[in-house]
């Protein structure tokens, strides 16, 4: 024992580590044992265990037991709910199927299984007599028998877990070493049930052959060693059948015994001496040490309750009750419900979000068409004014133009008046004109002194800023010390 | 296989189904979003920023428009009087002359002989000559383009009068706002009558009928 299990039993704290209370119903034919043990941490602990007779009806009478058990001292309701069936009550197929095909094994059952739909099934996998092929088996049961099992505990606020066959207890049981074969010698074990018979041939603690046989033990004597040498009786071809088989196949062996099992037959008390050929017949030896403070009203049927309770121990996942599909099928609902909660959540937010957004749009459209409107009206008055201004601004501009370019132009009265005051009075004019910048004088100027004031008037023309060089015409003119002239002179631009 | 064994699996089936409706959902959600909400959205964001650009757009002509007005006021300022003479002669060039060159320019005592006033004619080698050199300054590229803005209104005129007054009358027009060009004049003595013709360009901006 390792120290965490030493501490755990030293310090009494067993109960808090060990697991929930199994509650395991046995159905059988004709009776239903119930059971209630504990797993601990190596061993298991017996609480108590009830025998009811089957009556006609499976529900009633499972109705009837729970009623009895919820009422007993040691009932535990945080027990966990188990149940075994017999074959009996259940569908077996067995089917033999390639491996490459195992993948699809649920497609190939709806094909193979008429009305797979009306059932709840579960599948085992066996030994395989053929290479490269599986050994199937499918273990149904009517979902409305299930339903209507399930809703008696569910009357009782009881909750079923794990619904298995006998023939899984029964396998939780040899594998665990429960029965006392010599590994190294090839036997047969066969099992008997109320209406089955189970053969297995067994070698290095591996099932080599696994075949089974219908019987009919409830119709046959109640003696059990009359049962017991007809069930031999009947079996026999079939044993030596399947001796044989397997004889083909692994040739020079021999069988040490036939070991027989039953928990509806005390074959115990049956065998005396019995063999099937040269190979002798017995019961089957067992590796189990009961309770010893523990009386059990159908001890035979409590080794496959023990073997229930292997499977639990075991952790094997096998059962009819399809809880996974159920919680498949709720989680696929609860997707499915919050994906619609979701997609109309997003459907609305996004209509609301879209109609909102859209009469904000339509309003500003609204908007914008009479402001539009009113804003290019402006724009236009604007637009009218600038064009306006502008073209204000060109008269501006080209009168501007107009004064600046002829700004230096000639200023005919300076001129006028410049001339008139730099002549003499004994000068006189007759022409003064001014065309494309030349300027014309004529008159007449007195003769004396050499034409004196003549020159000095030239002489101040010349003066002139605007005025370029002088070029006269100096004669004689018809009236007494007159002289006349004509000048000739260019108009310069203004500096 | 492995795919097979994994599909086996109720809990792998289990999760594949809430993946795939997560991701359903947010397909849904996203087309919704592309197809239906973006839309919408882009179309309200336009229309926001389109009267946005409208008023930006606005803003710009009234910035613009103040801009000049600016401008025109500073210089009306600087130079009263003188843009409301120009405008006067670019709209009616002949009213104008009338008006201010031939009467209130003119002294009493000068006596006009003769006056012709030709509206639209071309400008000559002397006002283009004149103008080259600044039209660049005034967003005018081309001389080409001079004919098309501008024309000549011609003023021909004969009168007699003192010196004086014509001394006086050339004063008066040499101080008229609107500047001219001189083509031609003559100053002619004739029996003791002072005979004074002038050929007068004025330069007009062939302005646009709604200015």
């Amino acid at each position: 024992m390792d120290q965490f299990k030493t501490r755990i039993l030293n310090t009494n704290l067993l109960a808090k580590y060990s697991d929930k209370p199994l509650l395991i119903f046995y159905v059988k034919v004709e009776s239903l044992v119930v059971v209630q043990l504990l797993k601990t941490l190596d061993d298991y602990e017996f609480h108590f265990e009830l025998t009811f007779p089957m009556g006609d009806s499976l529900v009633d009478s499972l109705d009837a037991a729970i009623q009895k058990v919820i009422g007993h001292k040691d009932f535990n309701r945080r027990a966990k709910v188990l149940m075994i069936m017999d074959d009996y009550y259940l569908t077996m197929n067995r089917f033999s199927i390639p491996e490459s095909q195992l993948s699809q094994i649920d497609q190939m059952l709806e094909m193979e299984i008429d009305h797979l739909e009306d059932y709840e099934y579960a599948v085992s996998f066996a030994v395989s007599e053929i290479k490269s092929n599986q050994t199937v088996f499918v273990y149904m049961i009517k979902k409305n028998n299930l339903m209507a099992i399930e809703n008696v505990f569910r009357k009782h606020r009881l909750f079923i877990r794990q619904l298995v066959t006998r023939y899984h207890s029964f396998q939780a049981l040899l594998k665990s070493g429960f029965f006392k074969i010599d590994p190294a010698r090839l036997s047969i074990l066969i099992d008997i049930s109320s209406t089955r018979a189970s053969l297995f041939i067994l070698f290095n603690n591996n099932i080599k052959v696994y075949r089974r046989m219908r019987l009919k033990l409830i119709e046959m004597s109640k003696n059990p060693v009359k049962q017991l040498n007809t069930i031999l009786s009947d079996m026999r071809s079939f044993i030596e059948s399947s001796v044989e088989s397997y004889l083909m196949k692994s040739p020079n062996q021999s069988f040490d015994a036939i070991y027989i099992y039953s928990d509806a037959l005390d074959v115990s008390k049956a065998i005396k001496k019995a063999s099937v050929g040269k190979i002798p017949v017995k019961t089957v030896p067992i590796n189990f040490e009961p309770k010893s403070n523990v009386s059990l009203s159908d001890g035979l049927s409590f080794y496959n309750v023990y073997g229930m309770y292997l499977m639990v121990k075991n952790r094997d996942k096998f059962n009819l009750i399809p809880f996974m599909k159920r919680f498949e099928k709720m989680a696929v609902r609860g997707i499915l419900a919050l994906f619609s909660v979701s997609l109309i959540f997003i459907l609305t937010t996004n209509a609301y979000s879209y109609f909102k957004l859209n009469k904000s749009y339509l309003g500003y459209s609204a908007n914008q068409s009479s402001e539009k409107k009113e804003q290019a009206s402006k724009k236009r008055d604007m637009v009218e004014l600038r064009d306006r201004i502008k073209k204000q601004k060109l008269i501006i501009d080209y009168s501007d133009l107009t004064s600046e370019s002829l700004v230096a132009q000639i200023p005919l009265d300076d001129f006028l008046f410049n001339i008139t005051s730099i002549s003499t009075p004994d000068i006189s004019f007759s022409v003064l004109r001014i065309r494309r910048k030349k300027v014309f004088i004529s008159g007449t100027s007195s003769s004396l002194n050499g034409n004196y004031s003549f020159y000095m008037f030239l002489q101040q023309l010349e003066s002139l800023p605007y005025l370029g060089r002088v070029k006269y015409n100096l004669g004689i003119s018809g009236g007494l010390d007159l002289s006349s002239f004509s000048i000739d002179v260019d108009w310069i631009k203004k500096k | 296989m492995i795919i097979q064994q994994l599909i086996k699996n109720v809990w792998f089936r289990l999760i594949g189904l809430s993946v795939a409706s997560v991701i359903v959902l947010m397909i849904t959600s996203s087309l919704i979003q592309i197809f239906f909400i973006n839309p919408i959205q882009k179309d309200l964001r336009n229309a926001k920023r389109g009267i946005s650009r409208f008023q930006s757009e606005l803003l710009r002509i009234e910035k613009e428009v103040a801009n000049i007005q600016q401008q025109i006021d500073e210089k009306s300022t600087t130079n009263q009087g003188r843009y409301q003479h120009y405008y006067t002669l670019y709209s009616n060039p002949v009213r104008y002359i009338n008006q201010f060159v031939l009467n209130q320019s003119k002294p009493q005592d000068i006596t006009v002989l003769s006056s012709s006033v030709q509206p639209n004619t071309s400008l000559t080698s002397v006002e283009k000559e004149l103008l080259k050199p600044y039209i660049k300054d005034f967003g005018i590229s081309r001389m080409n383009n001079i004919t098309k803005l501008f024309s000549i209104t011609q003023l021909s005129l004969v009168a007699s009068g003192s010196f004086t007054s014509i001394g006086q009358y050339l004063t008066n027009l040499n101080n008229l706002p609107v500047k001219f060009v001189v083509r031609n004049f003559e100053l002619k003595n004739q029996n003791n009558n002072l005979v004074l013709s002038l050929n007068l360009a004025f330069i007009v901006y062939r302005m646009p009928d709604d200015a």
